[in-house]
């Protein structure tokens, strides 16, 4: 007989693992209603609790360095006082590079934008850049940083992607 | 009092997909009966896609994905051809790869593909025509601005001086063209009697202190060579006016903060000169104050605005024709249609 023993197992969802803004969003009642039409007016957007800076903190802590076999906390280029700012609607990081002239440094930026634009709901407007003199070209790479459409083509540069993904790969 | 008012708004594109990935502009066909939009893909690297407007029901774009000449890159603006009518639609299409895709239909929609216009080095950022049509201008990442004539798809003239990225660009008269982009400045380039093209002005408008709130980052026109509306990292909307051949700054609508994506004004048809701008997840609408002529004091006053216009940042908002609705898109994904009421 080649029925399996229980043919209606009971199926649990397991309980989110990581922080509630990095599991993938349910489709709200809300989203569903853009399906239909008349379209309805547009939903409340700021959600009722702010991130807290640990929590931003936990999200970007265990990306790894581009060069080094060391998470960036590791290296302390980031530590808990990176987080400068935290509200409902916008999160700003300041990096420390490890040397003024780490040649790495706008790929450290880039892969902290996009662990948390990926972690974070997309009305929270991201701002990453680096600790003022901390780095020679410290006002470029936060200009580039800031300027998000040098990003978005930053980001389909096969090359840059797949060492930011790999930074980011074990931090999840 | 104005008002505006969500009156359609796009489905999401199947799969349903949370992040279907931002849309970066918009155009809408001289006819105001249809309009594109184009953006980013995590799945296909690009979003094109043609609607009816006002109502938003989907058109479909084309022949397959590859016939229409687009490698698996952001598309990052389009403008119809603006002699395009019912039956022959003319549309433009700027990739990050560098290259510029030309589409035709002989409808609004199942466009296929004309040619390629290739030579810049990296990304498009914008696109204006002429009047006419006759030129194309393109403006890219590798700090250039080149100018194509539409009849041989050659390029006319390539002008250089810009140190950053050339983030916007727009005709003031087929004489004239307007620059502008990260390196903070704003370059007005003219035709002279032997059809070369040169720089004849170069702007330079006092900055922001934080990273990035220099940037320029779009033109706004009137229809007309007599104002330039130009939008900073700030938010602010800068405001020059032909004053005997050269631009002069004449007032600043406050900034908010937010990079100002798209600064537009109405066709001369519309009845009101709404400046419409974007700022964060939402867009406002300013109007001059009759008071202008004024040197002191505030020039223009907000008339209404949406502060929550999409889940995400607004990359683009335009009048329609008649000036009596708004389009906009943002990093949401998502395109709607606001009718605008004047008080």
């Amino acid at each position: 007989m080649s029925s399996k023993q229980n043919a209606n197992p009971t199926i649990i969802t397991p309980p989110p693992t990581s922080l509630p803004s990095s599991s993938p969003p349910s489709i709200s009642p809300t989203y569903l209603s853009y399906l239909t039409s008349p379209p309805p007016p547009p939903p409340p957007l700021l959600p009722p609790d702010p991130f807290t800076p640990s929590e931003i903190f936990q999200i970007i802590t265990t990306i790894n360095d581009p060069e080094h076999p060391l998470t960036l906390s590791q290296l302390n280029v980031i530590n808990l006082s990176s987080i400068i700012e935290c509200t409902p609607s916008k999160v700003v990081i300041r990096f420390t590079p490890t040397i003024p002239h780490c040649s790495m440094a706008t790929l450290i930026g880039l892969t902290l934008l996009t662990k948390l634009t990926r972690s974070l709901p997309s009305h929270v407007k991201i701002l990453v850049s680096v600790v003022p003199e901390t780095h020679v070209n410290w006002k470029a790479i936060g200009k580039q940083l800031k300027d998000k459409e040098r990003v978005g083509a930053a980001m389909e540069n096969e090359h840059l992607r797949r060492v930011v993904e790999d930074c980011i790969a074990g931090s999840n | 009092m104005s008002s505006l008012t969500l009156e359609a708004s796009s489905p999401l594109p199947p799969p349903l997909s949370p992040q279907p990935g931002p849309l970066w502009s918009l155009a809408l066909h001289p006819s105001n009966t249809s309009l594109t939009i184009v953006g980013s893909s995590p799945t296909h690297g690009y979003r094109f896609h043609v609607y009816t407007f006002p109502d938003l029901s989907p058109l479909p774009t084309g022949d397959d994905d590859h016939d229409l000449g687009f490698d698996k890159r952001t598309l990052r603006c389009c403008i119809y051809d603006p002699t395009s009518s019912l039956t022959s639609t003319t549309l433009a299409l700027g990739s990050f790869s560098g290259s510029i895709s030309i589409l035709h239909s002989s409808s609004l929609s199942s466009f296929s593909l004309t040619q390629t216009l290739q030579g810049q080095e990296s990304e498009i950022k914008s696109l204006s025509y002429t009047p006419s049509a006759d030129i194309l201008a393109s403006s890219s990442r590798d700090k250039t601005l080149w100018l194509w004539d539409t009849q041989t798809y050659e390029p006319l003239s390539i002008l250089s001086s810009h140190t950053g990225d050339v983030k916007s660009c727009l005709f003031l008269t087929p004489l004239k063209i307007a620059s502008c982009g990260y390196d903070g400045l704003l370059k007005i380039w003219e035709e002279d009697e032997d059809g070369d093209w040169s720089q004849t002005q170069n702007l330079e408008p006092e900055k922001g202190e934080e990273l990035g709130d220099d940037t320029l980052w779009c033109i706004g026109g009137m229809g007309s060579s007599y104002r330039i509306f130009v939008g900073n990292g700030k938010g602010e909307v800068i405001v020059y006016q032909d004053e005997n051949g050269r631009y002069e700054e004449i007032g600043r609508i406050e900034g908010n903060n937010e990079e100002c994506y798209e600064v537009n004004l109405p066709s001369v048809k519309a009845g009101h000169c709404g400046i419409l701008r974007t700022g964060g997840m939402g867009f406002e609408v300013f109007r001059e104050k009759s008071s202008f002529g004024q040197i002191d004091g505030e020039k223009f006053r907000k008339d209404c605005e949406v502060k929550y216009a999409h889940d995400g940042e607004v990359n683009c908002v335009k009048w329609c024709r008649g000036g009596e609705r708004v389009v906009s898109v943002g990093d949401d994904g998502r395109v709607r249609v606001w009718k605008y009421d004047i008080g």
